[in-house]
């Protein structure tokens, strides 16, 4: 069993819902999105059209933060999730710099929104993360184990994202990325990213 | 038999009497868009009456003498009106015969404000007739001994969105 | 202070609870997560057509705009008396009583004057307080009401000839079967709009599915990003496009459906040289030429088939053509190398998009859905708020539809689709039941809707009543007059027989949705007293004299959120159909109220209950059981239960939705694809312009008004805007705005986390240009610039530079640039692109009082900039 995901370009149309349903979901402080988008322009006028790219944690197989993370903060679980166990994160932030996608953040600012201090769902949310140390997605573990889909996957309103078991080659990502041709971000970097994307 | 679809060129000659033909839908290429859907499948359930209006009920004599009590809301109503305006119509009326004597006694204004040129109520113009939308003015109201109630208000929405 | 959430609190509690989410019009279904009465996650629901169980961006977001810790949470009166911007209103806390006690006092003095002296406005962003509001105003018995910036720019054009056209408020293409769409300044599916996130998917759908989308637009920005062919052009000139399209369809290809425009439109009407419709003497039906006896006929009495719709005749002595005649012969001036040089779209660009559309619409094609055999014309020309914003607005939307028109795609199968015009109800109860009917010239007026208005037959000009003067124009919904400049001297040249006093406000943002601040706060400033029912302190509060802090859409009730399904709520095409409702998550924060008990307790206080219960049975056709009584008094709760009883049964009340949310039923082919099954026309010929004018002129003239008549023509033609016709030096560009897909009006700019994405997007908080113009003109990626219109009145903002902009475009996101204190995270982000417009007869249709919304800009560095 592998989780990953697939995300396709044809369908997204740069709404954001996946950086604010993450966002959402996992109450996380200013500045910090475990699931974000970019946008970028392809031609010259008048033949132009729009990227929207969603990015997120590639969890990777070959992960380079996990072989940089000294204390073994940052580890894979069997299902090939990455994810950082907050208690041993020492916050030197190793594995931010070894991370080629810059799809981790260190929990160092504000962590309300709000001059006036934090708001009944900040009180509820944002206080669950410690601050001083590395986060970033962990692919909705909770959800997961209960049988749900990932916050940003459940939610896309253009359904762009699904979720499955790579190693599964009858799994919806699977077909898709034989049948569509799927392709991780970097592949030169030898990281073997478990999100895939398809083309726009 | 069919025939493969002629593409008409662009440039072409617009008398040519293929352009002619399929505008009048007389070439046998296509089905007309009218002849698709044939009365006898129509949906019948489309075009019943709306539910918020009722057929007014009816009696052995349409030409009773019937009472009709008036209530008149918002700025139909005001301070010059008391309700109920209480009608009396020795011969029957219809809805057209209440507003034309809410009319004579409140004024062409009042007229002015419920109905239109043509004769139609404006759209809103909310009569209700024994508390059921009034759907058809032109009915007679029968209503045997009992006094027929009806409720007029005066609305203007809010546009845009 | 929070008596409510300790009463929660008392046990334990982690429930979903199904609602109607409110960030914008569309009334998604949700399931908020609580947990010991806090709100945690709002998610969408999967049982409901709303949505499907998907949210953007905004929704998920809600829970940021509910927890704003700049709230209202208390009634507030205004100690300075002076009102104006930057006047500071020096607020007291009040407490309900007081507040209540002086504007009930207030409105008892208005209502026994004159009561049209209340003026009551209305934010878009929440459609379920129409039916509280519009019930208050026709109680008290006022006319005067608006639905404010979003009223008045989005859809005077949009909405009446969706209206007239489609018996709906917009139009769609239909998704599920659709093979090519073309889009005139409209996103449908891409970002923000009726039934946004609903259409998303359908949207993917479709174009995963092959459908071709070509999206006409001066900006490469969400539907044109994805088109499979942007087509750029000058800002405003989409008529000219769609005209000249329309005339390589009939008069260089001859490819129409002649049976459609025989049996469904009025083109085979005879017209006579006055341009009217020629009629039998007895009995006033227009007449026909009937070619099987070559006579001219009623057109009742003539089988469609046998409906001319070329030729010359002679009827009643009077030489005449069939409508259709008439447009094909009008239609000959707009060629597309006219097409080109008035909109810069390439001469041959237009004829294949011509071509195109009138071969993929399959003319003649027949396709069978859930086992009804229907027409199928899988295109759809599409058009929105960008289209209309115009001084062409009406005839910019009737053009692009007449693409639809000419080729029989209207309301079949993957053509145009309105947006849900007829409904059969549920199949247990019936209701709500809804379908358009013809009127006597066969033309069909719409089963449902909410407006001053009927779309059609338009109503015979009059002398105002209305301070908007609508009754002058006919064919307005939003109308300038309410706030503009020249106010004064129209309401003084139409002998208006009142003023407006007071202003009721409800949760809209006049000052930066409207136009330009200084004529909007000029107008509010002359009202006597204002209340305003807001969730922050805006730049409109700020006018108040009383401020009453509202519900937010997590607390507050409403039995109708989804409905009416014609509106801007609920997808079009096949799939289910789907009545949800709001109800309270969290209760309400310190002394937060609802606005609908509010407006009942004025009811009270000044003596109208009998009207308003009257009001309420008329506005929710409540049959005898539901019927509120004489003057008793009814809580919200209880109309609410009666509403949802008086639809789906005494056994669906609001408890059983309170359970569940929604009511989902099946759509059936006949509702979606009714147009086949009714024997209704619309006009491709709009006859009735021609009387409207004459009887609008007849009213103006006389005091002194030109009305221009080439607005009033049947067939629609390009007519410049200013913006078109500027010719000052520098002043190379056209600005515009348009909808941002993570904001609302200017309510959403206050969100923390929409703000935030906000700030991340190239284009939110940005003035687009193009990047070569820009470069040649020196300037570069994010620098500082001004805006100035011709007026002089500017604006500043930071460049983005992008290769997808006409080069004589400015595009600007959203209802931005917010000032207000009480707004703290909109304050000073994006630009307030309303400042550079003007507000008066002269920047508005002259024919539906749409307001001109392009601006001929200049542009300069700012200080400081590079």
């Amino acid at each position: 069993m592998r989780r990953g995901m697939v995300i396709d370009l044809k369908r997204c149309t740069g709404c954001y819902a996946c950086q604010l349903s993450c966002k959402a979901e996992h109450g996380t402080p200013p500045g910090v999105f475990f699931a974000r988008l970019l946008k970028r322009e392809e031609g010259q006028y008048p033949t132009v059209r729009q990227l929207f790219l969603p990015v997120l944690c590639n969890h990777c197989e070959n992960a380079p933060c996990v072989d940089a993370c000294p204390t073994g903060a940052s580890f894979k679980w069997e299902d090939g999730t990455v994810d950082i166990d907050a208690d041993k994160c020492v916050g030197c932030r190793s594995c931010m710099m070894a991370c080629p996608y810059s799809n981790r953040y260190y929990n160092d600012g504000p962590q309300n929104y709000y001059e006036k201090g934090a708001t009944a769902y900040e009180r509820a949310r944002v206080s669950r993360h410690q601050t001083g140390v590395v986060m970033k997605c962990d692919f909705c573990r909770d959800r997961v184990r209960s049988g749900k889909q990932p916050a940003c996957v459940a939610n896309c309103p253009t359904v762009a994202r699904y979720f499955g078991d790579l190693d599964d080659p009858n799994s919806e990502v699977s077909r898709l990325i034989k049948e569509r041709g799927g392709f991780p971000l970097h592949p030169e970097l030898g990281t073997k990213p478990s999100v895939y994307y398809l083309p726009p | 038999m069919w025939r493969r679809l002629i593409w008409i060129k662009m440039g072409a000659n617009r008398d040519s009497q293929d352009a002619v033909d399929l505008l009048h839908g007389k070439t046998n290429l296509s089905v007309r868009w009218d002849a698709v859907v044939k009365r006898t499948d129509s949906f019948q359930s489309l075009t019943r009456a709306p539910d918020t209006g009722t057929d007014l009920p009816e009696t052995t004599h349409p030409a009773a003498p019937v009472e009709i009590q008036v209530w008149l809301f918002g700025n139909l109503g005001g301070p010059r009106v008391t309700n109920p305006l209480t009608l009396h119509f020795a011969e029957g009326c219809s809805m057209r015969g209440v507003l034309d004597e809410l009319g004579r006694r409140l004024g062409p204004e009042f007229l002015r404000t419920v109905v239109s040129e043509n004769g139609e109520p404006f759209n809103t113009c909310r009569i209700s007739l024994n508390g059921e939308l009034a759907k058809d003015l032109a009915t007679p109201i029968c209503v045997g001994t009992s006094t027929a109630s009806v409720e007029m208000i005066l609305f203007r929405e809010i546009e845009g969105g | 202070m929070n008596v409510g959430v300790s009463e929660v609190r008392s046990q334990r509690d982690d429930v979903w609870i199904p609602s109607s989410c409110a960030l914008c019009y569309c009334d998604c279904s949700i399931r908020v997560h609580r947990v010991d009465g806090t709100a945690i996650k709002i998610e969408g629901d999967p049982d409901s057509a709303l949505g499907k169980g998907r949210l953007c961006g905004k929704g998920v977001s809600g829970l940021m705009s509910h927890y704003d810790p700049n709230r209202l949470t208390v009634p507030l009166r205004r100690t300075n008396p002076k009102k104006g911007i930057g006047e500071d209103p020096g607020w007291k806390e009040i407490s309900w009583d007081e507040a209540l006690d002086e504007i009930a006092t207030v409105l008892k003095r208005v209502r026994a004057e004159d009561p049209r002296k209340l003026f009551i406005q209305r934010t878009t962003t929440v459609l379920a307080v129409s039916v509280p509001i519009t019930s208050f105003a026709a109680a008290f018995g006022t006319p005067n009401l608006s639905a404010s910036g979003g009223g008045l720019h989005c859809g005077n054009a949009a909405h009446h000839v969706s209206g007239v056209m489609h018996s709906s408020w917009s139009i769609v293409p239909d998704f599920e079967y659709c093979n090519y769409a073309i889009y005139f300044g409209a996103s449908k599916g891409h970002s923000a709009g009726h039934a946004a996130t609903s259409n998303m998917k359908l949207a993917a759908d479709a174009r995963t599915r092959g459908m071709k989308m070509v999206v006409v637009d001066p900006m490469c920005n969400y539907a044109s990003a994805k088109a499979t062919e942007w087509v750029p052009l000058r800002v405003g000139t989409d008529a000219a496009l769609a005209l000249a399209m329309c005339n390589v369809i009939v008069n260089d290809l001859g490819m129409v459906d002649g049976p459609y425009l025989q049996s469904r439109t009025n083109a085979p009407y005879l017209i006579g040289p006055d341009k009217l419709y020629v009629r039998e003497r007895q009995t006033n039906k227009p007449l026909v030429w009937d070619t099987s006896v070559e006579a001219a006929r009623p057109f009742t009495d003539v089988a469609a088939e046998n409906m001319a719709l070329e030729g010359d005749y002679e009827a009643n002595g009077v030489r005449c053509q069939p409508a259709f005649q008439k447009l094909r012969d009008h239609l000959k001036k707009f060629t597309p190398e006219w097409g080109e040089q008035v909109s810069t779209v390439p001469a041959a660009t237009i004829r294949r998009l011509g071509s195109e559309f009138a071969h993929e619409a399959r003319i003649g094609s027949t396709i069978v859905v859930k086992g009804v055999t229907l027409p199928y014309r899988p295109v759809a020309a599409i058009a929105f708020r960008g289209a209309q914003g115009h001084m062409n607005s009406l005839y910019n939307f009737v053009a692009v539809d007449l693409l639809n028109q000419l080729v029989g795609a209207a309301d079949v199968v993957g053509s145009c689709l309105g947006y849900n015009p007829v409904c059969d109800g549920h199949p247990e109860t019936g209701l709500p039941h809804y379908v358009p009917t013809a009127e006597p010239d066969g033309i069909m007026k719409v089963g449902l809707w909410r407006g001053f208005h009927l779309p059609y037959p338009p109503v015979n000009a009059r002398m105002p009543e209305t301070i908007g003067l609508q009754d002058v124009f006919p064919l307005a919904m939003g109308s300038p007059f309410v706030e503009s400049d020249d106010q004064d001297e129209f309401w003084e040249k139409f002998e208006l027989p009142y003023r407006p006093e007071v202003m009721i406000n409800w949760g809209s943002n006049l000052v930066l949705s409207v136009a330009n601040r200084e004529s909007i706060a000029r107008t509010l400033a002359k009202y006597k007293f204002m209340v305003s029912f807001d969730l922050f302190l805006t730049e409109t509060s700020n006018f108040a004299d009383i401020v009453l802090p509202d519900l937010g859409y997590l607390q507050q009730l409403d039995s109708r959120t989804s409905y009416p399904f014609y509106w801007c709520s609920h997808p079009a095409g096949m799939g289910d159909w789907s009545w949800n409702i709001r109800q309270p998550v969290l209760p309400p924060d310190g002394q937060q109220r609802g606005f609908q008990d509010v407006l009942a307790e004025l009811v009270d206080r000044i003596g109208i209950r009998a009207d308003y219960n009257a009001a309420i049975n008329a506005r929710l056709l409540f049959k005898p059981d539901y019927r509120l009584q004489g003057d008793r008094r009814y809580s919200w709760e209880e109309i609410c239960d009666a509403d949802l009883k008086n639809n789906f049964g005494p056994q669906r009340g609001l408890d059983w939705f309170k359970e569940r949310g929604v009511i989902s039923w099946p759509k059936k082919p006949e509702e979606i694809y009714w147009r086949p099954f009714l024997e209704v026309r619309v006009p491709i010929y709009w006859e009735f312009l021609v009387t409207v004018g004459e009887q609008t002129a007849a009213i103006a003239e006389p005091r002194g008004l030109k009305i221009p008549r080439e607005y009033y023509e049947p067939l629609p033609n390009f007519l410049p805007c200013l913006s078109h016709c500027c010719k000052k030096p520098d002043f190379d560009f056209t600005g515009f705005y348009y909808r941002d897909a993570i904001h609302t009006n200017s309510y959403t700019l206050e969100n923390a986390w929409l703000d935030e994405a906000a700030q991340l997007d190239p284009y939110s908080y940005t003035i687009a240009m193009n990047a070569d113009v820009g470069r040649k003109k020196g300037l570069h990626d994010g620098a500082s610039v001004w805006l100035e219109s011709e007026t002089g009145r500017k604006v500043k903002g930071r460049l983005k530079l992008m290769q997808g902009m006409h080069p004589e475009g400015l595009g600007i996101a959203a209802c931005a640039g917010h000032w207000s204190e009480g707004m703290p995270t909109a304050k000073g982000k994006g630009v307030a692109y309303n400042e550079l417009l003007e507000i008066d007869w002269h920047h508005c249709s002259p024919v539906n009082l749409n307001l001109d919304l392009c601006v001929r800009l200049k542009v300069s560095l700012a200080e400081g900039s590079r």
